[in-house]
């Protein structure tokens, strides 16, 4: 009988460079990747939180009193909501039928756009007297100001996006759920700029909230090119 | 090993043996002597942190998620697949249900990482992502003959040599890096590759290969 066909005795000799994996990574930091799926989850929502809360006591947008509450608090839970998908999805054990690819890539698309759609809202308010800074960031100043909250909202998505990756067991991590993990951080980027930027100006917004999500699958699509590059330079010398 | 069956006798007769298995796992031991060991019993005794519980879950299901795994890709690949699934079934341990099957669990991991390394390769089209390097487009037809060749000359090297050939030749690892992951000296490694490659140029030549 071949042996593609019968049952095969287990292979022992692997076990000495398993226990040393197994061990290493018990050992180092990569040992987060054998919480349980649901305190891996946790973890992460948690971490989003935290930065928000920070990012809220720290520098609170300033025209946060005129602000509609029903709208703020329906973008929060909107945006926390596709966040936590997208953690759900990422973070998905091993031992139960993975996602459909297509599922993956529809929440990356939603994950990426929804920033974006809430960017293009009208403004929430129109208390220029009250709140004058609300209505800055308009011509030279305009670039400027919205790189600023490119870079800002892209920083906040840095520590999620780096946790997802961190707690991920796989050993192939697909683009789909690269995608994943970096809108999940964009959502947490965008969440903080809600709650810091007070600009109200649609074009503001558009460039510099909307794009959150864009810039860090761009800068982790960066990253992996970078890393390729060096591995493919180290190899050749 | 079949699943469910009596584990090795020495292996009980060490953990019987240490007290500090004895605390962390008293279940398993105690149905150890009663001879009536389950998998969930064991698998409870591993997510407590017996090393030694896991060492018997392997030797039970470790053929079982080999045969999987050698139905589907070669031989080297299949060993592959096999280590990463019981890492993440290593990884995963804390998922497990108390009083589940431990069987169709890990079978459904061994599907998952094979699902994932065959959609990986897929994605590199011509190459297995563990192994096989893809062929390039223009390459003259009898390219892929000879790289297949390659290939199965590496599948039957010795296990001590075909690691490093491996992951020196084809995984583009350096010696140093090599050897720090195999616990042995830099110099182990290059002898180690050096036989390794005499054995293939040996193999190829009397293939007809003698230049790939």
């Amino acid at each position: 009988m071949s042996e593609r066909n019968r049952e095969l005795d287990a292979p022992l000799d692997l076990l000495p460079d398993l226990r040393e994996q197994m061990a290493a990574e018990d050992r180092s930091w990569r040992r987060v990747r054998s919480w349980a799926t649901p305190a891996r989850r946790t973890a992460a929502l948690v971490l989003i939180f935290a930065l928000e809360l920070v990012v809220l006591v720290a520098t609170p947008r300033l025209d946060l009193a005129a602000y509609p509450i029903p709208r703020l608090l329906a973008a929060l839970l909107v945006l926390l909501a596709t966040a936590t998908l997208a953690i759900r999805l990422f973070a998905h054990p091993l031992h139960v039928h993975a996602p459909r690819i297509a599922r993956l890539r529809s929440v990356g698309a939603i994950l990426l756009l929804l920033p974006i759609a809430f960017a293009l809202l009208p403004a929430p308010h129109h208390e220029v007297q009250i709140h004058p800074e609300s209505f800055e960031g308009i011509g030279a100043d305009f670039v400027p100001r919205a790189l600023g909250c490119l870079v800002f909202g892209t920083l906040v998505a840095i520590p999620t996006l780096l946790f997802l990756l961190a707690t991920n067991r796989r050993p192939y991590v697909n683009p789909e759920r690269i995608v994943l993990a970096a809108t999940a951080g964009g959502i947490a980027g965008t969440i903080a700029l809600l709650l810091h930027c007070p600009l109200v100006g649609v074009a503001h917004r558009f460039a510099g909230h909307g794009g959150v999500g864009l810039a860090a699958v761009a800068l982790l699509a960066a990253a992996m090119y970078f890393k390729h590059a060096r591995q493919k330079i180290s190899r050749t010398a | 090993m079949l699943a469910g069956s009596v584990p090795d006798v020495n292996l009980r007769a060490a953990a019987m043996t240490r007290p500090v298995a004895m605390t962390k796992s008293a279940t398993w031991h105690a149905e150890s002597t009663s001879g009536a060991l389950s998998d969930t019993a064991l698998m409870r005794a591993y997510v407590a942190g017996d090393q030694d519980a896991f060492t018997e879950l392997f030797s039970r299901f470790g053929g079982v998620v080999l045969g999987r795994m050698r139905r589907t890709v070669g031989r080297s690949t299949a060993r592959d697949l096999t280590q990463q699934t019981f890492l993440q079934f290593h990884r995963a341990r804390r998922d497990f249900h108390d009083g589940s099957d431990v069987r169709p669990w890990l079978m459904m991991i061994a599907r998952n990482v094979l699902r994932d390394h065959l959609r990986h390769a897929a994605r590199r089209p011509g190459g297995s992502p563990l192994l096989d390097e893809p062929v390039a487009a223009n390459a003259p037809p009898d390219a892929a003959e000879a790289r297949a060749a390659v290939l199965r000359a590496v599948d039957n090297l010795p296990e001590s040599q075909r690691v490093v050939v491996r992951q020196h030749w084809l995984e583009h690892r350096s010696h140093a890096q090599i050897a720090r992951d195999l616990g042995v000296s830099r110099g182990a490694v290059k002898v180690r590759a050096h036989r390794a490659y005499q054995t293939l140029r040996l193999v190829l030549d009397a293939q007809g290969f003698g230049d790939a």
